[in-house]
């Protein structure tokens, strides 16, 4: 480790910084008095900002943080126990259900999708559900003022070539660009073609050739990034399906990967079938193809 | 080293084992975010049984609609997933923080309106032991590494406080000693927690 990467401490707390972090633990747990808080604001106040041994800033949520660490284990242990007041805290199903319900409804009013493509082209696709619906009605409202007939095309046509186009670009303008061939895997015998990533960019495609139509309806496409730097967890790459992917002039089928994360060191890519909307936690791993980065 | 690790998880998956093939916790928040509809039921999955867990105990005790925090909560989560900062904090810990506040809030409350008589005698029997820390992720492992360096004392201390939601009067009057000395030792313990994990998360970053 350099001497600049590595953190720097204020050695040991002055009496000010520790006073504050006397303060906010009582608060933490609601027990400060009225001239108490005022001192602690105070402090929260100054100028410069108070730190503590580690240099960091203490802030009014220095002290959740800890807490909020420390639940999740807390709640793990409870597991274990036994005797603990006798009370069953597993999520009831019928609460599950409400929650789900109304977590949608107020998902989909406070961050309203303007565009859903986990394909680039993916006009006609029934797999974004609502998501999809509020695009279109989006598209077509900005696009009133246009003719029907032109509307439609362009939004079947437009999009759908500018994968295609935008993976050539990618290719013209970065030689550099890394490709990586699949091995089909048991969920997808004939498919063959390629990965197409470059790491620096964050940008990437996949190519393929004699990969199965799916039912959007019961099942998509979804793509995974093995990350070194982050070995615990694959990157989420996006779904897709079959149908509505981009078709390039040898008629591969183009589809642009759309990673969740930054990927930091990409050592496999695959693609497997899952639910429609695609998942965070796939069971058996119903795998179509992969692809090693050599 | 990284052709040593790419066939064994080829060849789990051939096998047909079991994979949790998952995205970093973090990413669940995000994609609500982005407005994924389809995250809300996986964040659920997530993290509804330790919300309702807390809520269970920070409630059920004073007599208040378990459900309708829960759903209160949630909310909350839903409506801040857009201030998430995965580079400050897990998702478990922040939506930890969010519901913890909350079910103060109503806790207080609750007591307020009547004067709950809470029964915390079977509370006493209980150690307050983390899982085993091979079991944990990294964030969650820290956590309880330094949760176990803290006296057995400060544990129990916490415990009853941030996992039962227990005012601190009501501490020193289930295990019986003094309402400083449960002051004091939840002081401690608090500030300890935090050095130990501010103290980590430096090692991290600088990794």
């Amino acid at each position: 480790m350099s001497d600049q990467t590595r953190p720097t401490s204020n050695g040991p707390l002055s009496p000010d910084a520790l006073r504050l972090l006397e303060l906010l633990a009582d608060d933490a747990f609601d027990v400060l008095s009225i001239a108490e808080r005022e001192e602690m604001d105070g402090l929260l106040r100054r100028v410069p900002r108070l730190t503590d041994e580690h240099g960091r800033v203490i802030e009014r949520g220095s002290m959740d943080e800890a807490i909020g660490a420390l639940i999740p284990v807390l709640g793990a242990s409870n597991d274990k126990m036994s005797g603990t007041a006798g009370v069953s805290t597993g999520l009831p199903a019928a609460l599950r259900d409400r929650l789900v319900q109304q977590g949608t409804t107020v998902v989909a009013a406070k961050y309203p999708v303007v565009s859903v493509a986990p394909v680039a082209g993916a006009a006609g696709s029934s797999s974004g559900g609502r998501q999809n619906v509020i695009g279109w009605v989006g598209w077509f409202a900005a696009a009133a003022a246009l003719a029907l007939a032109a509307v439609l095309y362009q939004s079947r046509n437009a999009p759908a070539a500018s994968a295609a186009e935008r993976l050539a670009m990618l290719l013209r303008e970065h030689p550099e660009t890394s490709k990586y061939a699949w091995a089909a895997q048991a969920q997808g015998p004939g498919v063959s073609g390629e990965v197409i990533w470059n790491n620096q960019l964050q940008q990437g495609f996949m190519r393929f050739k004699g990969l199965a139509a799916n039912d959007p309806k019961k099942e998509q496409y979804q793509t995974w990034i093995f990350d070194g730097g982050r070995p615990e967890y694959p990157v989420d790459g996006g779904v897709f399906d079959m149908a509505t992917g981009v078709r390039d002039a040898n008629g591969d089928l183009i589809v642009p990967i759309s990673a969740k994360l930054a990927v930091f060191k990409p050592t496999l890519f695959a693609v497997t079938i899952e639910k429609p909307g695609g998942v965070v936690v796939s069971d058996k791993g119903r795998l179509v193809t992969i692809a090693k980065v050599e | 080293m990284v052709r040593e690790h790419l066939p064994s998880r080829r060849e789990v998956w051939n096998a047909g084992a079991t994979i949790r093939l998952t995205t970093m916790p973090v990413t669940l928040l995000q994609r609500v975010a982005r407005g994924e509809t389809a995250a809300v039921a996986a964040c659920i999955d997530e993290y509804g049984g330790i919300v309702y867990s807390l809520a269970v105990r920070y409630l059920r005790p004073v007599g208040d609609d378990v459900d309708d925090a829960v759903q209160e909560v949630f909310t909350e989560v839903w409506k801040n997933a857009d201030r998430f900062k995965p580079e400050l904090g897990s998702e478990a810990a922040f939506i930890s923080t969010i519901a913890r506040h909350r079910l103060i809030d109503r806790q207080r409350r609750a007591m307020s309106r009547k004067r709950a008589a809470v029964n915390h005698s079977e509370i006493r029997a209980m150690v307050p032991e983390v899982k085993n820390a091979t079991e944990l992720n990294d964030d969650a492992r820290r956590a309880a590494e330094a949760f176990g360096r803290l006296d057995v004392q400060e544990r129990e201390i916490l415990w009853f406080a941030i996992y039962q939601g227990l005012t601190q009067e009501q501490i020193a009057e289930a295990i019986n000693i003094p309402l400083g000395t449960v002051k004091t030792r939840a002081r401690r313990g608090l500030m300890r927690l935090r050095e130990m994990l501010g103290a980590a998360s430096a090692e991290g970053v600088a990794r």
